[in-house]
């Protein structure tokens, strides 16, 4: 099959071919390159130098290893410059090396490096799914999420807004009468429950929220209290162009257990319920310490 | 007794990206370095096996100023290619100077290659 190529018999052509390629070259060279190096980076000297002739190549081989004088450039500047080329080729080269595998530029825009030191390696994508390593303790998980990993970071705010927004000036009335025609008998327990249904986050986020509910409650109860004087027998508001803004201490101090009821109930479901004994739990919790109180 | 419903795992897409550009980068990698080492036996003449521990050093360096300095390592190119430009120069300058090109760079280029990774 080599006939139809015109390549030789295998043996002794084939020592032939090899044989001829050492006679042409000067050094023991394994012949894949059948050039020798040009002649004027051997002998140091310019192309046109007189002794340099006999040492060129002969035959075909003199294509490949020569440079045509091309356009006057100082060959020995277009070495040198293709040397720091190369050099600056591997330079950039490098580049990709230095970072943790080349992939990295692009990989590091879909990872959560603070998850990844948790090991935790799912994409971002995949955030509100549960972990499914739960060996480490809440610190170590950090706290983005509810300490099941259900990313709760904003339902601390979701449940001072339901406990602002949802539970109305009615549960922090004095008369329970009244409240309980308001909002029906029940109402304020089962609201009690729906909160902690949504899972608390954890107690350092808790208490600030509570906080926050304790600061809402206590002045609009006076303040509602005082506005609905036929609810209230004891409530004497004093106008002042024709705004209220004061009631009586007595008042003040009966409306102050109701209102804080709530929040305190929550804050000891969120005291009791810190060790990864969330939802019903703090339902049961928060109901209990409800009715204890009122 | 209901049999198991097989579930297949589809391929995921994130995955097949990042698989395609690591095969893409990778092979932008090894580009980069037979660039180097095609010009300087195609044209040069010249055996380089230092062209892989030089890749290797600017890969130190760049990690390096990214880290120390806090540069951002695309940046660091600005420094290292001109730095090493000039270093090839003055290999290139230093080689070219060697009677037998061929033979002796593998030689002078192997032992900077030693050199580097000491």
């Amino acid at each position: 099959m080599d006939l139809d190529r015109g390549l030789p018999a295998p043996g002794i052509a084939v020592h032939a071919g090899v044989a001829r390629v050492s006679a042409r070259s000067s050094w023991a060279w394994p012949g894949f390159s059948p050039s020798p190096p040009p002649r004027s980076w051997r002998s140091g000297r310019g192309r046109g130098s007189a002794g340099a002739t006999s040492a060129r190549p002969r035959g075909p081989a003199r294509r490949t290893g020569r440079w045509p004088r091309a356009f006057g450039v100082n060959r020995r500047r277009l070495a040198l410059l293709l040397a720091g080329l190369s050099t600056a080729y591997a330079a950039v080269a490098g580049l990709f090396i230095a970072l943790n595998h080349t992939l990295a530029p692009v990989a590091d825009l879909l990872v959560d490096r603070r998850r990844l030191r948790r090991r935790d390696h799912r994409p971002a994508r995949q955030r509100l799914r549960p972990a499914r390593r739960l060996a480490c303790s809440s610190p170590q998980r950090g706290g983005d999420d509810g300490g099941d990993g259900a990313g709760l970071g904003a339902a601390g705010l979701l449940h001072a807004l339901i406990l602002i927004l949802l539970l109305p000036a009615s549960s922090c009335e004095p008369n329970a009468a009244s409240a309980r025609a308001r909002s029906g008998p029940g109402g304020r327990r089962s609201r009690c429950a729906l909160v902690p249904a949504l899972k608390l986050p954890r107690l350092l986020r808790d208490v600030p929220v509570y906080l926050v509910c304790f600061w809402r409650r206590w002045p609009r109860a006076g303040t509602s209290s005082a506005a609905t004087p036929a609810t209230s027998a004891s409530a004497t508001p004093r106008s002042s162009g024709g705004r209220l803004h004061h009631r009586d201490p007595d008042d003040r101090r009966s409306a102050s257990p109701s209102c804080g009821r709530l929040p305190t109930a929550g804050l000891v479901a969120a005291l009791l319920g810190r060790r990864h004994r969330r939802g019903w739990s703090f339902a049961s919790a928060a109901c209990g310490a409800s009715s204890s109180a009122s | 007794m209901t049999p198991r419903r097989s579930t297949r795992a589809l391929p995921s897409l994130n995955l097949i990206g990042q698989s395609l550009l690591a095969g893409l980068f990778t092979g932008g990698l090894y580009a980069l370095l037979g660039l180097g080492l095609s010009l300087t036996w195609g044209l040069l003449r010249v055996i380089n096996l230092a062209n892989f521990a030089l890749a290797f050093l600017g890969a130190y360096l760049t990690y390096q100023l990214a880290t120390t300095h806090g540069l951002d390592p695309f940046l660091t190119l600005l420094v290292i290619a001109p730095g090493f430009f000039v270093v090839g120069i003055g290999a290139g300058a230093g080689i070219s100077a060697l009677p037998d090109q061929r033979a002796h760079s593998l030689i002078v280029t192997f032992g900077l290659t030693v050199i580097l990774e000491a």
